[in-house]
């Protein structure tokens, strides 16, 4: 029966958040931004590249030079006309033996610039940077901490679910209807962080696997899992710090505390180690850690700041 | 047909209303204070300044002696080090990042074997101060649109008025030239103070720099057409109107560097290129004010048509309602599937291959269940919405069958060959892979919100045809027979279930065994035969049922 009530009521609050525009725009807000802003890099640098295409004319078609620019990665690309390939942007360098087109506004490669000046035997040529052209793909872990910046404003719209689920339904009086029900008012609590999580988990899951999909995050699936004690562990916050506030009777103190609480565990994980780092909220900038405890805490929280509501609004 | 003095009746009453009373000069201070300066302050002349150049080595003197060229002791980061030639390698090697400006010039002018040939740049119009000017005139009215139809709607005034004796289109059309008339002559103004000055030539620009305001502010009635108040209005116009003003005005650049008509025909963003004097010639401009007088047309029309006292938020079955779920569904299938190949389109295609293929349906996945669980939690009774209902048994064998007919067709290779290479090729190969995809659990995520989105939500609003066109539209546009054949399968297997969503999912879960290779085609050849003889026979006992119940 309680079990009952306790899911029927999460699955109404999940519903009232999902049908918010504002609340959809803020959990979608953060991972747009961050692919958008990345997407228009590469975008920016995919178009301003120059091209990897050396056209050769009909004089200059030599197969030494084709097999040495073809070794070093750029593309010969054997044309009637190398000036045209050029001014139409098909190659960053053309020649035909005895003249060298160069780009409008920028110099080719000069990896290639050199290779092709040191075959047509010209006053000088660029020194020929070959370690550059080593295709090597550095190991990083920025998408990691992108997704895990995400994450830490996903804890503080915790702390905004948590206290103001409670503050805004005390205001409108659906609180003291909610009340009234035939259920202990822990269910109430309960419900109200099982709703807030499973939200702010579920969208933080979608953000991180979207990061994954196009950046490659380390350990997607162990972020996400951190994300959702995170977010378990700052709706309990949220919960636990509004007391009897509402949202015209002094929500601004409580809010901020629960703010301060987040930001303080946010300031463990990026600059702490060790044991602190196992605490939810803090644990999303433990990099290769086990969920499991920062999981386990989150819950403890849950109940807990489900047993203070009730705690509370029995004596109100 | 609309009548003009009531169309400037309502626009005088719009005026009135935001300059009336104490606040009467407010707005025509605020653009005179705005405008004049943009207008009338000096041209500057471009300073190009010169950047000192360091150089070290072997330095030639000529090289030496540039202007702006300053050589330094030993090789720097930020230097170019000159070696110079050898018996043995001929040539100067210049060592550094870049070789630029006059240090290259004066080392190609000793060439004389080889000719250098800097391609000359193609010629690239650039927009003049009245660009600024239609802009920053246009940006004036975001309050007043914001206020002119939400505030008359929270006001309650938007009633009386369409009960009054002035059709729809004569409201929005006298609202329409009250704040495009007002933006319009701002920027006339300004544009003729600077003609005045000295500051611009005057030229066919002067005929396009009204219509900027005029079409934003069309569009701009048309965003805001649904508001119920003046935040919601002010919101929506803030948000949305200086981005696309800015996205319209980018494309019609960049199209316009292809040739000015076609940058001149994206509405709004074709005649703000031309208001800054962008391109040659009177023919581009008048195109322009042409595309964009047509578009306002339609945008103002369509704004008088969903003019209601009490707009409506309740979407009822229909087509147009699934819209907004379909392009989201688009967007979040498409950039978890093919977003990896970004990379390789930013030039670093090693990238693209060390993000594991497998993350992209698990993303689709999960952005395919966000729309779901946003449309449930907006729909009044979301188990009937998603079609989570007891199956019939006919359900059940039409998802054997189709289940039989679609495990031997999805694979990656799919039911048409894959592109010959290019973008296409690289797109195709990322979707196909995703239809049927390695990794078990990224699969079965994929397939449930996949039947759950299209079979559940969207076939009650498209229709069976509809739902299985849009499937292969997002999930197979490369293949699109084989979202059809799927679309169309398992939707069968919903209508013979009525109307559950559970048949089509388990029509589609033996693809799961596929990586596995425990369904030969052989066996789902004759799984789909004895599917097709139970439905027969179901059939046959049925119509025998139907005399002897009469």
């Amino acid at each position: 029966m309680i079990l009952r009530a306790v899911v029927l009521l999460a699955l109404d609050h999940t519903r009232r958040l999902l049908r918010e525009g504002i609340v959809l725009r803020s959990l979608l807000f953060p991972v747009a931004l961050a692919l958008l802003t990345v997407g228009a890099t590469i975008a920016y640098v995919g178009f301003t590249r120059p091209p990897d295409g050396v056209a050769l004319g009909p004089g200059a078609q030599d197969p030494d030079l084709v097999a040495e620019l073809e070794a070093d990665g750029w593309r010969p690309l054997l044309v009637a006309d190398a000036e045209e390939a050029v001014r139409s942007g098909l190659a960053a360098l053309g020649t035909d033996g005895t003249t060298l087109w160069l780009p409008p506004n920028t110099s080719p490669p000069p990896a290639m610039e050199a290779i092709v000046r040191r075959h047509l035997g010209t006053v000088w040529r660029p020194h020929d940077p070959r370690a550059v052209r080593a295709v090597r793909i550095r190991e990083t872990d920025a998408p990691w901490r992108l997704a895990a910046f995400i994450g830490a404003l996903f804890a503080l719209y915790g702390v905004v679910f948590g206290a103001g689920a409670v503050a805004r339904d005390r205001d409108e009086g659906t609180l003291d209807a909610e009340l009234a029900l035939p259920v202990p008012h822990v269910v109430h609590g309960l419900s109200r962080w099982l709703a807030g999580t499973a939200v702010l988990g579920g969208f933080f899951a979608l953000s991180v696997w979207l990061l994954h999909a196009t950046m490659g995050v380390g350990a997607a699936g162990t972020l996400a899992l951190h994300g959702l004690a995170a977010a378990g562990g700052s709706t309990a916050i949220g919960l636990l710090v509004v007391g009897r506030a509402g949202l015209d009777r002094g929500f601004a103190a409580p809010m901020s505390a629960g703010l301060v609480v987040i930001l303080g565990l946010l300031g463990a994980g990026v600059a702490g180690s060790g044991p602190a780092r196992l605490l939810p909220v803090a644990s999303l900038f433990a990099h290769g850690q086990s969920p499991a405890l920062p999981l386990g805490i989150a819950l403890g929280a849950g109940a807990l700041a489900a047993l203070a509501f009730a705690r509370r609004t029995a004596v109100q | 047909m609309p009548r003009l003095h009531r169309v400037v009746a309502v626009a005088r009453r719009d005026l009135a209303a935001e300059m009336g009373g104490r606040r009467r000069a407010f707005l025509p201070l605020l653009a005179g204070l705005v405008l004049t300066p943009l207008a009338t302050a000096p041209s500057t002349e471009e300073v190009r300044e010169i950047v000192a150049r360091k150089v070290s080595g072997d330095v030639p003197e000529d090289v030496a002696a540039l202007p702006g060229v300053r050589v330094v002791e030993g090789p720097a980061r930020d230097a170019v080090h000159f070696v110079a030639p050898t018996p043995e390698d001929p040539q100067w090697v210049l060592h550094g990042s870049r070789v630029e400006g006059p240090v290259r010039e004066a080392m190609d002018a000793r060439e004389t074997r080889v000719r250098i040939e800097r391609i000359a740049p193609p010629e690239l119009f650039t927009p003049k101060r009245s660009l600024l000017l239609a802009l920053v005139a246009t940006s004036l009215l975001t309050g007043s649109l914001a206020q002119s139809i939400a505030g008359e709607r929270s006001q309650r005034t938007l009633e009386t008025l369409l009960t009054a004796a002035i059709t729809r289109e004569e409201l929005v059309l006298g609202k329409w030239l009250a704040w495009g008339g007002f933006g319009a002559l701002a920027s006339v103004l300004a544009s003729t103070v600077a003609v005045a000055l000295g500051r611009q030539e005057a030229g066919a620009w002067l005929l396009a720099a009204p219509w900027v305001s005029l079409g934003a502010a069309a569009m701009g009635f048309h965003l805001v057409r649904r508001a119920r108040d003046v935040v919601g209005g002010a919101t929506i116009a803030l948000r949305m109107l200086p981005a696309l003003l800015s996205i319209l005005g980018t494309v019609a650049f960049v199209l316009g560097t292809r040739h000015p008509w076609l940058g001149a025909s994206v509405p709004v963003g074709g005649v703000l290129l031309a208001a800054g004097d962008t391109w040659p010639g009177i023919g581009p401009t008048l195109w322009a004010i042409a595309v964009t007088a047509a578009t306002s047309a339609l945008m103002l029309r369509a704004t008088a048509r969903d003019l209601e006292p009490e707009p409506s938020s309740e979407a009822g079955p229909g087509a147009a309602t699934a819209i907004p779920a379909l392009l989201a569904a688009a967007v979040g299938w498409w950039l978890a599937v093919t977003g990896a190949l970004a990379w390789t389109a930013g030039g670093s295609p090693e990238r693209t291959e060390a993000i594991p293929a497998a993350a992209g349906p698990i993303a689709g996945g999960l952005a395919l269940g966000a729309i779901v669980a946003v449309r449930l939690a907006r729909a009044p009774r979301p188990a009937e919405e998603l079609g989570l209902r007891t199956p019939k048994a006919a359900g059940w064998l039409a998802a054997l069958g189709g289940a039989a007919l679609l495990a031997p067709i999805a694979s990656p290779d799919g039911l048409l060959p894959l592109a010959d290479g290019g973008w296409p090729a690289l797109l195709h190969a990322r979707l196909a892979a995703a239809f049927v995809p390695d990794a078990p659990w990224g699969a079965l995520l994929a397939i449930v919100t996949q039947e759950a989105l299209f079979r559940g939500l969207l076939r009650r609003h498209l229709g069976d045809i509809g739902q299985a066109v849009a499937f292969a539209a997002i999930v197979t546009p490369f293949d699109p027979l084989l979202g059809l054949v799927t679309g169309l399968a398992t939707g069968a297997a919903v209508r013979a279930s009525g109307g559950s969503v559970l048949p089509a999912i388990a029509a589609r879960l033996p693809v799961l065994l596929l990586p596995s290779g425990l369904l030969p085609p052989s066996l789902a050849v004759a799984v789909a035969g004895v599917a097709g003889a139970g439905l027969l026979l179901l059939a046959l006992a049925r119509r025998e049922a139907v005399p002897e119940a009469a």
